[in-house]
C-alpha cells in the first residue's frame, strides 16, 4: 500500500486582522465609556415607553428605595459638589475640614442625615454603605433635610452657570417600583417648595405592546 | 504572521551561507488576548445606554388666586374629563367627570382589578374617538383631560404605569391631583 503523504500545514492563523478589530473595539469603548456613578443604592425602576433620556451633566437625582428612604445625588460635577457642601457647611454649621469637603467630591449619592454627615465623610469608601449611613435623608416637614440639599444644590448650580443662564438643571426622581406613593408625593411637594415644577421620573425601557 | 517560523530552521539545514535571516513576524496572539480582555472590561463597566426618563410638569402653585382660577377653568371641563383613581393593591377605578361632589348623577364606578390597564386604555381611546367625532360646535375641539388621583395606598409603579398609559394613548392633558374625600369614600364603599 502506498504511503499517503499528508502535507503538514501550520495550524496557526494570521492574527493581524483580529488584532486590528480588537483594538478598534477597544478604542471605541475607551472613548465612549462612562463609568457607572457610585450610587448608594440600586433600585429597580418601573418600565415605561418614554423615549427621552437622562442628560449626562447637570443632574440631581433623588433616589427612593423600596422602604421609602430618600437618597440625594449630584452627578458629574466635582467642583459643584464642593460648592454645595461648603454652602451646607456654612448654613448648618457642620464644622467640616477641607479634607472632608474634598471627600464629598468623590461620593455619588448618599442617604445620611446631617447629624451623621461628618462621620460619612470620615469613613472609608467601603464603609459608606454601612447601615448607619444608609438611613435615608429625612424628608418630613419637621426636619426637611432633603429640601435643604435641593435648595443649596440649585443655588450653587445657578451661581456656577451665571444668573442669566438659559440652561436648566434636571432633577430626576428615581423610585423603586414598590415605593409607596406618599413618599413620592412628599418629594414632589419638596421640589415644588423650591419652585421646581419640572422634573423627571427615571424608568426602564419597556417594549411597546 | 503568527505562523511557526520554519524558514530559519530549514535555511540552516540546507547550509545556506550569509547572515542568518530573522523573521520580522511576531506572534500577535498575546496582544489580541490583552486587547480583548480590555474590551471586555470596558464593555462591562460602560453605561452604554443612558437611563430613560419621563418628563413630569406640575402646575405652579404659589398663590391661592391662581388655584381658584384653575378650579374655575376645570369646572368647564366636566364633559371632557376623566378621573382615574389609583387604589391600594394595584387597583384602578375610573369614571368620566372631575369630582364626584360636583356631579349631579353619581357616576358608575368601574373598579378594574384584573386587566385594569387594558380596560382603562380602551375607555380612554373610546372617549377620545367620541370627542373627536363630536359635531356639536360648542363642544368641538375638546381634548380629553385625564385627572390622575393616586391614593396613599398606591405605589410608585402604579403611578408610572398610568402616566405611561397617558403617553401611549397620546392624551395631551393630564394632571396628578390629590384624592378628594368624596372619591375615597365611594371607592372604599365599592370595595366592600
Amino acid at each position: 500500500m502506498p504511503k499517503v503523504k499528508i502535507p503538514r500545514k501550520s495550524t496557526s492563523v494570521d492574527m493581524t486582522a483580529m488584532c486590528d478589530v480588537s483594538f478598534l473595539l477597544l478604542t471605541f469603548f475607551i472613548l465612549t465609556t462612562q463609568f457607572k456613578p457610585d450610587e448608594a443604592v440600586t433600585v429597580q425602576t418601573p418600565g415605561s415607553i418614554s423615549k427621552s433620556k437622562l442628560p449626562d451633566v447637570d443632574v440631581f437625582t433623588i433616589t427612593v428605595d423600596s422602604a421609602g428612604r430618600a437618597y440625594f445625588g449630584i452627578y458629574n460635577h466635582e467642583g459643584l459638589k464642593k460648592t454645595v457642601i461648603s454652602a451646607m457647611n456654612d448654613a448648618y454649621s457642620l464644622d467640616l475640614t477641607q479634607e472632608q469637603i474634598n471627600a464629598f467630591g468623590k461620593i455619588g449619592s448618599f442617604g445620611t442625615s446631617l447629624s451623621n454627615f461628618k462621620n460619612l465623610l470620615n469613613a472609608e469608601s467601603y464603609e459608606r454603605k454601612n447601615k448607619e449611613f444608609m438611613g435615608g435623608i429625612p424628608i418630613d416637614t419637621a426636619n426637611n433635610e432633603l429640601g435643604k440639599w435641593v435648595t443649596n444644590s440649585l443655588d450653587a448650580w445657578y451661581i456656577m452657570q451665571g444668573v442669566t443662564t438659559k440652561k436648566v438643571p434636571s432633577v430626576a426622581i428615581k423610585g423603586h417600583k414598590k415605593a409607596g406613593y406618599p413618599v413620592i408625593k412628599r418629594i414632589i411637594a419638596i421640589l415644588q417648595e423650591e419652585n421646581l415644577n419640572k422634573f423627571k421620573f427615571v424608568t426602564e425601557l419597556k417594549a411597546k405592546n | 504572521m503568527a505562523e511557526l517560523d520554519t524558514s530559519a530552521k530549514g535555511g540552516h539545514g540546507k547550509g545556506r551561507k550569509g547572515p542568518k535571516k530573522q523573521s520580522t513576524r511576531i506572534d500577535l496572539t498575546p496582544m489580541v488576548d490583552l486587547a480583548f480582555l480590555l474590551v471586555t472590561f470596558f464593555m462591562l463597566t460602560t453605561t452604554f445606554s443612558k437611563p430613560q426618563v419621563m418628563d413630569i410638569v406640575m402646575p405652579v402653585k404659589d398663590k391661592e388666586q391662581q388655584e381658584e382660577q384653575q378650579i374655575n377653568q376645570t369646572e368647564l371641563r366636566q364633559s371632557e374629563a376623566m378621573t382615574v383613581i389609583i387604589g391600594g393593591g394595584d387597583t384602578l377605578v375610573y369614571y368620566f367627570g372631575l369630582d364626584t361632589a360636583k356631579l349631579s348623577v353619581i357616576p358608575e364606578f368601574k373598579p378594574t382589578n384584573k386587566g385594569a390597564y387594558e380596560s382603562i386604555r380602551k375607555a380612554i381611546t373610546d372617549k377620545q374617538l367620541e370627542l373627536e367625532n363630536d359635531d356639536d360646535p360648542k363642544t368641538k375641539k375638546i381634548n380629553l383631560f385625564v385627572v390622575i388621583k393616586p391614593s396613599d395606598f398606591s405605589s410608585y409603579q402604579n403611578l408610572v404605569d398610568v402616566l405611561d398609559m397617558m403617553n401611549f394613548t397620546e392624551v395631551k392633558k393630564y394632571a396628578i391631583v390629590d384624592v378628594a374625600e368624596s372619591d375615597l369614600s365611594i371607592y372604599n364603599n365599592r370595595k366592600k
